[in-house]
């Protein structure tokens, strides 16, 4: 529709011009090709969605993204959501780099969540992603899910918590040991065994500081239990008393002596 | 129809009690939040379970230990969760909202705080504050000037509890790197705040405190116009409404501690002995509720610091006044009117005094009345009296005059955080004046006409010096220096009764003195872990003058008694936490009777065990020694029934042998005590009739020999005490089973016979209620018949002595029971505020029989009953600025 209408709206002026300046309509002709050329192929790549919609949250912002067909994405710091426009027509995929927790509404279309790790298929359920450098989790908090990668594929239920902790095929399946999943939802860090070095890294996520160790062994400590970010001095005088070591903040740096 | 009614009243009371019943077991038991059971269980699972179940941020390093733990907690807070798993972990943690974490000890701490309990709308010292934390088995209390200090603390965190009777308790975390000896101010905010003009507040009023051990208790007379009350409002009475101490009917308020009698009991005030502690012949109590901010009642284990008393220790601790603002109050009842000042000097001096008066005029209240006919109703005068009124050409007439009054003022002074200076001063006065007027009573007065004025006077005055120091957080000393003086002097003059200007022809002068002075220096020292040491050295001087001049027509009759003894004692007590379950006490005391000559012991043991946070088992054996003894001999006349007596080469020393288990068991909203007694009294001793005739002094006038009965007793029983502190409606039941029996070698021909005072039953129960701010309290009560000996057995020797050879005391009066109400509000208006309250006394008018009087006087002896008071109505009202 919208090339039908330009083209009509260049031809007036043709006319115009076509009558009177002569040598302007050779002048025009270039621009008109490549006007043309440019408005066939905008129409072309909306009708192949060509160009996805992207959501994305920078440091320390969190965000809640609604979707045509119902669904919540909660997007956390430091992660970005896109789909194609056709979602929720010809099928309901979104690509994930970050972390994400997801409120999928029930429908026909299979909704999937494309990550470097592997795909996630369900059809109405809510589940966490978390797919970073440093590693990949999913947990389902209701219903089934299923996570494919190749040709290998695993079905986890409510309560279950896929580990890959590389993106070699190294997948753990855990049982859910804490309520109110997923942590960082609820301003808290979960830890099973989880590095300081980790932690760290989601705290600078959460608060846009860099976080160094004077000692680099001290980023090695495992720590389980769950770490309250409700604040960032908590967070800091937390892992200050875990590591033994004083910390020191200075602006957004912030140094593990 | 006399059947018909008597039933309804039955039915009535059945109802009350009913009522009374379904009130009690209301609000069971509230939310907890963390319970568990932790057998052959990871440390680092038990942890990781708080995080799933309980939903605890709590985060800790994985390198920590992780070794098989055995714990259980039951409706523990998150606090005590943690430091539960902990325990016995060389493992730290710390709290910073909410989040918990947990890390290993490097190196050993020794972790100390110390500070002082203060009121926060008064900025008075809190004493006997509990400070404990029952996961690291920390159990301290605040000395009288409200200071306290904790030690050795092995965690670099320790959660402390601060609590006390009435006042909200408090949660305080310590962390080594904060607190770390400092000295800190906790302010501790009342439940019940008087300047609120409506409160909405869920609480109650309270009296009863936790209290170390199963056979103490701490009791704040705060709310005590709330109880009800006969009279006055009466600390000692109300102290009978404690478990363990006798309901002294409507005759007195001595104090019955498990079978003792009130003369075995060491009263002190602010350290001072007192000796003497009642008006209006020992009906009311004569230290006033408004000046007293403590009362520690030992009647188990008794701490080595205090000696010299068979049956309990009595602590009273005066207030220190507010310390923000002057306050003024008036008081006013059907007896007496008072006045309370309280006022702070400088911020660090503070001052207050409370003084009562008798009303005058009083004897146109029937209150008034019935007390002095109830108190004076086995006097030998008004026997006769009451012969004279039942017998034909004879007559009698009587009249009676009583005034008290009494002060006590405490200042004090605050030299520096750690050091304390007060003086506390204590009077009281006593004075009654009595006309008789007798006719016909030739064959036993000696003439047809005679008129008896009569005039006692009794005073008890002291005063105490006190100087508490903390001189670091691991010693502090007490010094006490008290000087105290009670007397009596007597006054008669027998005239003919129809001249007034008639001569002289007889006269009695009694007096009677107790003089009291001690130094006590006493020591407390923690520095070694788990033990508390403390040591005294106490010096007294006794001196005790008794003089009586006589002339009854022809008899003349002149005594004199004076003695002088020192005593001094030294005592040392360490009290050891052996583990988390067990605890230990083992004092002893030594004392130098100087008349004796001897050194007299006394140990003291006692071991708590303790299972579980909220379970305490108790035993305790205590040797003690009496050397001062009240002669309470109804023959004497009225101006010595308080004699004292110190022991001597003929006088023995008492002893008794108390053996003490209790244990105490509590959750939340209730505490359940369960306490059993043995106390074995030896050297006990009664004078033989009359006290003169039996007497003989030595030159220095003082006795070289006297004629005594000498005896043992038994006093054993159970009691049990149910409490419920929180909720809409608080109170305790409290059940005594008792017996105490005597054995004397000239009396009842040597068999065992019971004591007077024996009471095996006694049910007690308070209930306290809060409705649209008027607090309302009842308390109902059913006990055991009191003793008596059956007509039979008694009979009328020589000069109208009353004679028993054989089965004293061996019927028992019927039941006694009754419900006495109180209804109390506190108003506000405008800065000022008004308290008023009703209390009502035997509400239903149940006719207790409270003993029976025999009447030598009568052609046959005449035995009546004796009834307690019936439905008695008492108002109050108090005014504070």
């Amino acid at each position: 529709m919208s090339i039908q209408g330009s083209v009509d709206a260049q031809k007036s002026t043709q006319n115009q011009r076509a009558d009177s300046l002569a040598p302007f309509w050779i002048k025009l002709k270039p621009s008109f090709n490549f006007l043309f050329a440019f408005s066939f192929l905008a129409v072309l790549f909306t009708y192949i969605n060509f160009l996805p919609t992207t959501f994305k949250t920078s440091v320390g912002e969190k965000k809640i993204i609604s979707l045509s067909d119902g669904s919540k994405i909660h997007l956390n710091s430091l992660s970005d959501i896109s789909h194609h426009d056709s979602y929720n027509i010809k099928d309901r995929t979104i690509s994930l780099n970050g972390e994400a927790y997801f409120e999928v509404m029930k429908g026909e279309i299979p909704f999937i969540v494309k990550t470097e790790y592997g795909n996630v298929k369900v059809l109405g359920t809510s589940f966490n992603i978390y797919n970073r450098d440093d590693g990949f989790e999913l947990g389902v908090n209701e219903g089934k899910v299923n996570f494919s990668k190749n040709l290998e594929s695993q079905d986890l239920i409510k309560g279950q918590i896929l580990q890959n902790s590389s993106k070699i095929n190294n997948i753990n399946i855990l049982e859910k040991v804490y309520s109110n999943y997923p942590d960082w939802k609820n301003n808290k860090i979960y830890c099973n065994q989880t590095s300081l070095n980790k932690i760290c890294s989601e705290i600078e996520r959460i608060f846009n500081i860099t976080v160094t160790f004077s000692n680099p062994e001290v980023g090695d400590l495992t720590i389980s239990g769950t770490i309250n970010t409700q604040t960032l001095d908590n967070a800091l005088s937390t892992i200050s008393l875990l590591s033994q070591h004083e910390f020191k903040l200075n602006g957004d740096q912030c140094t593990i002596l | 129809m006399t059947n018909a009614r008597s039933f309804k009243i039955n039915r009535n009371k059945l109802l009350i009690l009913f009522i009374w019943i379904g009130l009690f077991p209301t609000n069971l038991f509230s939310n907890n939040n963390i319970s568990f059971d932790f057998r052959q269980i990871y440390l680092q699972d038990a942890l990781d379970t708080l995080v799933s179940q309980y939903n605890i941020s709590l985060a800790y390093p994985d390198i920590i230990e992780n070794p098989l733990i055995n714990v259980s907690c039951n409706q523990c807070t998150d606090d005590d969760a943690v430091e539960t798993i902990l325990k016995n972990q060389n493992l730290s943690w710390e709290k910073k909202s909410d989040q918990y974490v947990i890390f290993a000890d490097r190196g050993i701490f020794k972790f100390s705080v110390s500070g002082s309990v203060l009121d926060s709308l008064s900025n008075e010292p809190i004493p006997f504050a509990n400070i404990f934390n029952s996961s690291l088995s920390i159990g301290e209390i605040s000395d009288q000037n409200g200071q306290f200090s904790v030690l050795n603390i092995s965690t670099k965190t320790c959660t402390l509890n601060i609590s006390y009777i009435g006042y909200k308790t408090k949660r305080v975390v310590f962390s080594f790197l904060e607190h770390n000896n400092e000295h800190l101010k906790i302010n501790l905010n009342p439940k019940i705040l008087a300047s609120k003009a409506v409160s909405i507040t869920g609480y109650n009023k309270e009296f009863m405190g936790k209290s170390e051990s199963t056979g103490q208790i701490s009791f704040s007379p705060k709310h005590i116009a709330i109880l009800p009350h006969l009279g006055e409002i009466d600390i000692f009475r109300s102290l009978q409404f404690l478990p363990g101490i006798q309901l002294g009917n409507s005759g007195t308020s001595g104090l019955y501690v498990r079978g003792g009698t009130p003369d075995q009991n060491l009263i002190l005030l602010d350290g001072m002995k007192i000796f003497y502690t009642s008006h209006m012949f020992g009906f009311l109590s004569s230290i006033s509720p408004d000046a007293v901010k403590n009362i520690q009642v030992y009647k188990g284990n008794i701490p080595s610091e205090f000696g010299g008393s068979l049956s309990s220790v009595i602590k009273l601790t005066t207030r220190n006044g507010n310390g923000l603002k002057p306050h003024f109050s008036y008081h006013s009842n059907f007896m007496s009117n008072g006045l309370s000042l309280e006022s702070p000097i400088s911020s660090r001096i503070n001052f207050i005094v409370n003084i009562r008066k008798s009303t005058k005029n009083r004897s146109s209240i029937n209150l008034y009345d019935s007390i002095t006919k109830y108190v004076n109703r086995n006097d030998q005068f008004n026997l006769l009296s009451e012969s004279a009124n039942s017998q034909i050409n004879k007559e009698a007439d009587y009249s009676i005059a009583n005034s008290y009054e009494d002060l006590i003022s405490r200042i004090s002074f605050l030299a520096s955080p750690g050091h304390r200076f007060s003086f506390t001063k204590l009077y009281g006065n006593d004075i009654i004046t009595e006309n008789r007027k007798y006719w016909g009573f030739n064959n036993i007065l000696a003439h047809d006409s005679i008129r008896f004025e009569e005039k006692s006077n009794w005073t008890s005055n002291g005063e105490s010096l006190n100087w508490s120091s903390k001189w670091n957080q691991s010693y502090s000393s007490d010094f006490l220096v008290s000087n105290y003086i009670f007397s009596s002097n007597y006054n008669s003059i027998q005239k003919k009764s129809n001249n007034t200007n008639s001569p002289l022809f007889g006269f009695a002068i009694e007096k009677n003195s107790l003089k009291n002075r001690s130094m006590k220096y006493n020591h407390k020292f923690k520095g070694f872990k788990n033990h508390t040491i403390s040591a005294s050295i106490e010096e007294s001087l006794y001196k005790i003058y008794f003089a009586n001049d006589l002339l009854d027509g022809g008899l003349s009759n002149q005594t004199f008694i004076k003695q002088t003894t020192y005593l001094s004692a030294t005592s040392i007590e360490d009290n050891w936490i052996i583990n988390h379950l067990l605890k230990l006490k083992v004092g002893h005391r030594l004392s130098y009777h100087s008349t004796t000559e001897q050194f007299y012991s006394s140990p003291r043991l006692a071991l708590s065990f303790i299972p579980k946070k909220n379970i305490n088992f108790e035993i305790s054996f205590n040797k003690l020694n009496q050397f001062i003894h009240q002669l309470n001999n109804v023959k004497t006349t009225r101006g010595n029934q308080n004699m004292w007596l110190m022991s001597s080469d003929v006088i023995p020393v008492m002893t008794s042998n108390n053996i003490n288990v209790g244990s105490h068991l509590k959750n939340k909203n209730y505490n359940i005590t369960l306490n059993g007694y043995h106390k074995l009294l030896k050297n006990l001793f009664q004078l033989k009739d009359p006290f003169y005739t039996s007497l003989s002094l030595n030159k220095k006038d003082e006795i070289e020999s006297i004629e005594l009965d000498k005896g043992s007793g038994v006093s054993k029983g159970i009691e049990l005490l149910i409490r419920k502190n929180k909720g809409f409606i608080s109170g305790w039941i409290s059940y005594q089973l008792n017996q105490s029996t005597y054995r004397f070698e000239g009396l009842n021909s040597g068999n065992l016979f019971l004591a007077n005072h024996d009471k095996t039953h006694e049910l007690k129960t308070i209930i306290m209620t809060r409705i649209f701010n008027w607090d309302i309290s009842s308390m109902w009560a059913i006990s055991s018949g009191g003793v008596y000996t059956s007509d039979s057995n008694i009979y009328v020797g020589s000069g109208f002595q009353l004679i028993t050879n054989d089965n004293k005391n061996i019927a028992r009066l019927p039941a006694t029971h009754r419900l006495d109400v109180s209804f109390s509000k506190s108003l506000r208006v405008k800065s000022s505020t008004i308290e008023l309250g009703l209390s009502i006394y035997n509400l239903y008018n149940k006719k207790n029989i409270d003993n029976k009087k025999y009447n030598p006087y009568d052609e046959n002896l005449t035995i009546t009953d004796v009834f307690m008071f019936g439905f008695t109505p008492t108002f109050f009202l108090k005014a504070r600025i």
